[in-house]
Formats: C-alpha cells, structure tokens, sequence
C-alpha cells in the first residue's frame, strides 16, 4: 500500500490535513486514502478501524516562490536549484467514515473520535474501497460507474432507495441524459417498469446497441408512444400515443380551452355530459356537436356557445387530442419502459400530454388498480419545463401532479426521476422531496445554491466540486449511495440519443451537396 | 493583539503631533549640500559588475537567534545558522549549526549582548564547516555573510569578561577560526549591509579635508572622534578660536556613509576600500592593556583561554569597508572584506586608525566580490538572492521557537537539574 505522509496539526472527526512526504509519490484530488483509528463504541470498548477519506484539496507552498518574490528574483531563485527540501504539500482529506457491522447488519459509520496527528496516510485499497461502497443483493445494486480515478470500483446505486425520489442535474452536454439512460438500463435488467417523458426523444433507441443494431436484451424492452403532433419518429416499438378528450377532465378541458365564465362553464358541462352519454370515449366534435345541438334562441346565448365552439376548434387545431386513448395499462407491462416521445411538440402542448398521462399513472396507482401492482419509475426529461413554480411560469398541467407524485408517490409505488439543466427552475417543494441527487457540472451559483439548499446531505465542499466535473463525471448524495461519492458514468449498453450534432460531418455533407448542384448548374449552361 | 480597548490614542496622537510639528520647523531651513560631496566622488570607483564567469563557489551565511528567560536568572540562548553552497552550475547544499548557551545572567545589558554572540557563532561555524567543504572538493569558496564583519560594538568592558567568559572566548574563536583558514587558503570572505549607518567613511574623508585644511591644532580631535556628534562635543570643549576654525567642518546634519555615498554619486561603482582599526582603539586604551584589565578581573583558570583567544583574533586580518552600487539609482550597500584579500595579511591588531588601501592596490579580488554581488542582485529588496534564502532557512521564527524549540529545552535542562521556573510574564501570557 502507498503510504503518503502523515497527518499534521488539529485533526477532527471530519477532517484532517496530511503533509506529503515525498512529492513524487502524490495523491491527486478527489483520490480515497486510509488511516488507521483507534475509535471508542458506545459500550466503552475500542477498535481499530479502516476509516475511508478522500483527498478533497490539496496544495503545495514553497518559502523562496511566495508571492512577494518579483520574477527577476524567481529565476534567480532557479539558478540555485528547486530546493526540495523546503516543497510542502499538504492535502486536506473529509472523512467519509469506516464499514461497521453488527447482528448481520451492515453500516458506514462515522467516527466519533479524531484521527491523531502523525497517523501515517495510504492510498485507499481497491478492496477497502469495494467494501465501502458495495451493497447487497435486496438492495438492488444498480451498476452506475466506477469511482473517479479507479476504473477498477464500480459504484452501484441502491434500486431500492429510488423510491425516495431523484434528480439528475447538470448543465447541457455534461452528461445528465447519458447517466439516466444508464440507470434506466440498469432498472430494466433488474425488472423495473419504466415511464419516461421524454422531450428531445434523448431515450427513443434504447432498443438498440450504441452501434445501431438491436439490442439482444433491450430490443423488446421499450415502446416509444408518440403523439400525433410530435416530430416524426418511424421505428418497429413506435406506437401512436392517442390522448382523447374524454380522457381529459373538465377543470383541464376548460383550461384549455380557456372557458372561465360560469354560463360558458354551464354549457360545455352540459355537452360533455350528453356526449359522454352517447359514446364515453367522445371526441372535440362531438362536444361541438352537442353545443350547436342546443343552440339557445336568443342572440346572446348563440354568441356565447358560438365563442365556445371557436375556442374548441382552436383546441382542436393543436393537435392534442386523437381518436382514440391510450391505453394506461400498457404503461405497466413488467420489465419494460415506455417512452413518451415529445420531441418537436410546443411547451404548451407538451405540458397537457403530461399532466393528463402523469395524473392518470398516479390516479392508477392511487386506486390501487390490480393490473397496476408494480412500481413504476416515472423519468421526466427536461423538467424544469414540467416543473416549474406557476410563477415561474411552470407548466400549468404537469406541475401540480408532479408536486403531487413527489410528495406521495413513494407510498404508492410511483417513483420519480427529475432530469433538468436548470434546476433553480424546478418548483422547490419537488426538488426538495428528491433525496438522492446525481450532480454533474453545474457552474451557475445559483443552481448550486438550489441544489443545497434542496438537500441537506449536499455540503459546501461538495458544491465546490461540481465546476469542476468533466463530462460524466457526477457527484451521488443520498441514501442510494453509502456515502457522497465521485464516479465516472459507465458505458451505456444502449444508444444514447442526446447526443451533440455533428457539425462537422453535417457541414462537409452541406459542401459537397453545393459543390454537386454547382457544377449540375455549369453543365446545364 | 491584546483585545482590551486602547485608552492611549487621543494622547498618542498629541505628542505625535507635537513631534512631527518639530520636525517641521526644523525642515524650514534651506538644507546644503555635504561639505564631503567632493571628498566622496575623489574615492568613487566606477564599475559594472561582470556577471558572467564566476568561479568560486560561493558560500552564503545567515543565522537567527531566540532565547528564554526564566526565574531568577535563568538565561537560555539557542542560535543557529545555515551556510548555503553555490557552485556555479549546480544545485545549492546546505551546511548547518546551532549554538545553545544557558546561563544566569543578572545584568540587563547582558541580556541585549549574549543573543548577538550566539548567533555570531554559529554564522562562523556554519561558515567554516561550509568553506572547508568546498576547500576539499578542490574549489575555491566566496564566504558572504549578511551584515558585517566588523565588530562596531567591541567587548571592551572587563563586566563582560567576568559575567559570560567562555561565551566571548568561543566568539573570537569562531571569527579567527574562519579567518585564518581564508588567509591560509587565500579565500575571500565579505558581508553585505543592507541599511547601515556608521560614519566611518564620513570621518576618514573629514580627518582628510581637515588636515588639507592646515588646522593642525584641531586636526588631533577630528582624528580622535569617532562620529559627527562625538566631534561636535569635542568642540564645545574647544578654545574659542579653535572652535571657530573647525565650525566649518561642523554640519548641522551629517550624512551617514551610505546616505553620503547616496547622494554624491550618479554611476554604479564602489568606494575606495577603507581599512579599519579594531573599534578598541576609538575606546580608552588598546589591546595589551584589555589584556591586563582581563588578567587582574578573571580567576586564573578562565583567563589564559579568553586571552589567547584575543589573541588570535587581533592576529586575524583586518576589515576593509566599501560602499557599493550596484545600479546608478540605487541605495549603496556597505560591504565589508576580509583585508587579506586586498592585499593586507598582517595582523588587525596592528593597524591603529582607519586608512585607505594604498592607491595602487589590486582591486581585482575587490571586484570579484562585486562580480558575485552583481550577479545576484535583482533590486534593492531582494539584493542577494542565495542570502536571502539562506536567511528565509535560518530565520528563527518567535512561534516556531516557542513551540518547537522550548518545549524540548525546557524538558532536557529539568532533567539535567536545573531549575527551570517560568517568569511572572510567561506565566501570564499563557492565556492571552
């Protein structure tokens, strides 16, 4: 085992500096380190532990290279050798505490007593390192990534604490969609029952290998459901997502269709009901048909079902609502996820397909249907646009369930995912019900203050980390993970869908198609 | 910083004002210029340091000192110093000393001398043990220690001699023990000031104007004092017209050596080397007779070694003085040599005033000197770059001392069965 130096000055539970011996042999940052400790149990006894550190600064100073010697002087200072004797480098390490177990029971405990000064400090053990973050069996260790700077540790995630709810927050390009698409591979190979709402169609081919072909395992595993005014999307699991008016209730209808006054209300209510009376799964004509049916007698009342009619046209135009509904039970065939493919729809129209699908999953759920016994884990891409307090302007449909599923969904077996890039645009009380968090860079003050202020476990220094994060690189807090830890995102099975154009490929395509009808032009003339 | 709320500034502040409001009315007359402006530019030698060949190795010395005082007496002085070697192309080593001395001192100006003479001699050791080194792998050494080589302050004092005798003994030592070995081995060895303000040039130049002059009856007096102001006294106790001859040569404010040199030359260069006599000679007396002095105080076992220490250290070369400039706007550093290499190998005990080196003399050492200095200089704060590093390892640090240092002294000396009781002071300070 490598042995770094040793620990200097005040030491506390939580942490502890060490000066490093010889520079040669350095830890970088982030890397884990052990140190023995003598720690004292409740009962009085005492026991040498393996307590888990990681490196969470380091510096390095030298007396004749203080900032005060001008550059004139610093060359000079050259000519006369480094001097190596006087280099210090001093590391600061967080204590991340040492593996207890006890009656078959097994748990990362902090210590209570502070490691003592002159305590030498090693390179933390692969195998030291595999116990602390290993998890059992009935834990549902989901495979993630590996430790940062040890491609050797896998990092599993606890399936089973995802029903605490989660959000996966990261600036574009850095990796949220990759790590989720992981987990979700993850979840399917453990039998998990998947919804996704998806809004660039980031998760549409993951029946596919990253090279395009079909998965062996996941090619039957998903369905993409696309709405008819989506972007279009041609593949063997497509199906048509229809979403009827019947489907929808009447507070939602007549949100959408903006009708607020009582007499307006009194008459769309009328048609419903004799629609739905006729056939129950009714279409916009319908209700329109019903309301020209009843036509009042006077002028003004023939204006007032006439605004209705304009209004429900105009609806209808948006191309929300289909023949047809879909099926809600499809949502939960065992091992399987279901896409939501939303790519290329307006936010507003967005925002109703997923109130309406999320209320009637949760509504499902709620009433404890018996084909609708499994868990679901609900993903929501994108969510700040779901999410967002009203006065931030927040999805007016989806946001009230998705506070809803994150203030209760736990106890029903709806278990939510939020992904989002803007996370000081998700209403707080959401965030704030999502225990485990996966972090990846995130540079915007204020996102980083959101995110700790939504988690207690998210302490300062772990803020200071996140600028510093490489694409799939992320940060894991909460009680899917031992204890806060760096991973690297392991390498997806399937193909990733959120990926960045490629522009140059694109542009040299763009070239040679000018350079092509160029010279078909000057054989023409 | 003491948190209690300070009941002295609007006092403070009153008496400042009444200080600087002095200073002012003083600064009203118009200031002349030094009557030695031209006595200086007549021993200003021009010259640009050669910074490229250097061929000795140079051995850089600095040193720091802190102490400990306990009850009734107790008087723990810990020194030490580092001497770090420069061969040309090579990466620096390190020689290192330290000193202890533990005493019971009961005389406050002890107090104030003994840490001076500790620290001294571990720069000497260190020094030493550094040149040898560099001796035996065949190479010449250039030994620079910061500060001086002249003893401007002398032990002359007998009270010395009886309170700290083999303290002083171990001085001479440590000085002559370099010393000798650079005359043997025909070494260099020079020091740097960086902001010293003594007026041995300032005299020397005085004596010359005055006996050019042609006032031969107060020629003796000018010759005899040491400084302006010891002069100035000597002149009230002058005849009236004598008085009146020398008020002249009298200036309200004399320039220290360094300010003079400042302010009287455009070019980079450096002084005419001057030769000191040993500082005794500005006291009463010379050296056989602190001989006898030190013979009728001490008991007869101490005082053979004190003298024969004396002894060799007058046998030692002399110091030489310059001041330098190493850029035409800089500040002049003084820089003391060992006279050996300026071509003065006799004995220091025999020079018995201040002199110039002859007008002759082979300054070629002189300049390899400030060929090095040159070479290492960058501005006037960071003036010597192995200097200061040997002073940024050396420095001993109050809290790294109080800390790291006494814990051990105390312990060991308890244990060696002296008694170690803390004063009042540390007592009380332990909270604060």
């Amino acid at each position: 085992m490598t042995t770094y130096g040793v620990i200097i000055g005040q030491a506390n539970p939580s942490f502890f500096e060490f000066n490093i011996a010889d520079p040669g042999v350095r830890p970088v940052n982030y890397e884990y380190v052990q140190i023995g400790l003598e720690e004292q149990l409740p009962d009085g006894s005492k026991k040498n532990v393996d307590v888990l550190g990681q490196v969470k600064g380091i510096h390095s100073r030298h007396p004749f290279y203080d900032q005060r010697t001008t550059p004139g002087a610093v060359w000079k200072q050259r000519e006369l050798g480094v001097g190596e004797e006087m280099l210090q480098i001093l590391a600061t390490v967080k204590v991340l505490g040492y593996v207890h177990e006890e009656a078959g029971r097994r748990e990362i405990r902090r210590p209570r007593s502070p490691p003592l000064p002159g305590t030498p400090v090693s390179r933390a053990s692969d195998d030291l390192l595999r116990e602390f973050l290993s998890l059992e069996e009935r834990e549902l260790p989901l495979r993630v990534g590996h430790l940062l700077h040890r491609v050797g540790v896998e990092v599993p995630i606890s399936g089973k604490e995802l029903h605490r709810h989660t959000a996966i927050l990261a600036m574009t390009r850095y990796g949220k969609s990759y790590f989720a698409g992981r987990v979700m591979e993850e979840l399917l190979r453990q039998g998990a029952t998947i919804l996704t709402i998806d809004a660039h169609g980031d998760y549409a081919n993951m029946t596919q290998d990253p090279g395009g072909l079909l998965h062996d395992f996941f090619r039957d595993k998903v369905t993409v459901y696309r709405p008819e005014s989506a972007e279009r999307f041609e593949a063997p699991h497509a199906r048509p997502l229809g979403l009827s008016v019947s489907g929808c209730s009447f507070a939602e209808l007549s949100a959408l269709a903006r009708i607020s006054g009582s007499l307006q209300t009194i008459l769309l209510a009328r048609a419903i009901r004799k629609a739905r009376k006729e056939n129950p799964v009714y279409t916009l004509d319908d209700v329109i048909e019903k309301l020209e049916e009843d036509m009042p007698e006077k002028a003004e009342g023939q204006e007032r079902v006439a605004r209705i009619v304009m209004r429900l046209e105009d609806l209808r135009r948006r191309g929300i609502f289909s023949e047809g509904d879909v099926n809600i039970r499809e949502f939960f065939r065992p091992q399987h996820m279901s896409d939501i493919f939303l790519s290329g729809m307006s936010d507003y129209v967005q925002d109703v397909v997923v109130g309406m699908l999320l209320r009637r999953v949760f509504d499902t759920k709620f009433r404890k249907e018996p084909w609708a016994r499994l868990p679901i884990f609900v993903f929501v891409e994108e969510a700040h646009r779901f999410a967002a307090p009203p006065e931030e302007g927040g999805g007016k449909f989806s946001r009230d369930i998705l506070a809803r599923i994150a203030a209760e969904g736990a106890k029903f077996g709806v278990f939510l995912t939020v992904i989002s890039q803007r996370p000081r645009r998700i209403d707080p009380d959401i965030l704030a019900n999502c225990s485990n968090l996966a972090i990846l860079r995130v540079v915007n003050r204020q996102d980083q203050l959101t995110i700790q202020a939504a988690s207690e476990s998210f302490s300062e220094d772990l803020l200071d980390d996140l600028p510093a994060l490489e694409q799939g690189e992320a940060v894991l807090v909460g009680p899917y993970v031992p204890v806060p830890v760096m991973i690297r995102t392991a390498t997806r099975e399937t193909r990733h869908g959120g990926r960045t154009p490629d522009i140059y490929g694109l542009l040299k395509e763009a070239k040679e198609e000018a350079e092509s009808r160029k010279k078909d032009e000057e054989l023409l003339y | 910083m003491s948190h209690v709320r300070d009941l002295f500034f609007d006092e403070f502040y009153e008496e400042l004002e009444r200080v600087a409001g002095g200073i002012e009315l003083e600064e009203e007359r118009p200031s002349e210029p030094s009557i030695l402006t031209g006595e200086v530019r007549g021993c200003w030698r021009p010259y640009i340091p050669d910074t490229g060949e250097r061929e000795e190795a140079l051995v850089s010395v600095d040193g720091g000192v802190q102490l400990s005082r306990f009850a009734y007496g107790g008087f723990v002085t810990v020194g030490r110093a580092l001497a770090l070697i420069h061969r040309p192309g090579e990466d620096r080593t390190l020689e290192k000393s330290v000193k202890i001395h533990v005493q019971e001192v009961y005389d406050d100006r002890d107090r104030g001398i003994i840490p001076g003479y500790v620290r001294m001699i571990a720069e000497y050791r260190a020094a030493r043990a550094a040149a040898e080194r560099v001796l035996e792998d065949g190479l010449r050494p250039l030994v620079l220690l910061d500060g001086s080589l002249y003893l401007g302050r002398f032990p002359y004092a007998t009270r010395e001699y009886t309170h700290h005798p083999g303290l002083l003994a171990e001085l001479f030592d440590s000085i002559s023990g370099l010393r000798l070995l650079a005359r043997e081995r025909g070494f260099p060895v020079a020091a740097v000031a960086k902001d010293s303000a003594v007026f041995y040039l300032h005299m020397r130049l005085l004596r010359d104007l005055v006996r050019r002059a042609g006032l031969r009856p107060v020629a003796q007096e000018v010759e005899d004092a040491s400084t302006p102001l010891d002069l100035r006294v000597r002149a009230e106790r002058l005849r009236p017209e004598d008085r009146a001859a020398l008020s002249p040569f009298i200036e309200r404010r004399p320039l220290c050596d360094t300010a003079l040199v400042k302010v009287s030359t455009t070019t980079e260069g450096y002084t005419r080397p001057l030769l000191l006599a040993p500082s005794i000679y500005f006291g009463r007396g010379d050296a056989p007779v602190l001989y006898e002095r030190i013979r009728r105080s001490l008991p007869r076992d101490p005082v053979e070694g004190v003298v024969s220490s004396l002894r060799r250290f007058f046998s030692c070369p002399g110091v030489a003085v310059t001041y330098w400039k190493p850029a035409p706007r800089s500040r002049p550093f003084r820089i003391d040599v060992a006279a050996h290499a300026l071509g003065h190998p006799e004995p220091w005990g025999e020079e018995k005033g201040n002199r110039f080196v002859e007008e002759d003399a082979d300054h070629g050492p002189l300049r390899r000197v400030l060929d090095h200095l040159g070479h290492w200089f960058c501005n006037d704060v960071e003036y010597n770059i192995p200097l200061r590093q040997a002073d940024t390892l050396a420095r001993f640090d109050r809290d790294l001392y109080a800390h790291k240092y006494e814990p051990f002294i105390i312990h060991r000396l308890e244990q060696a069965g002296l008694d170690i009781t803390g004063t009042r002071r540390a007592l009380r300070e332990v909270d604060s």
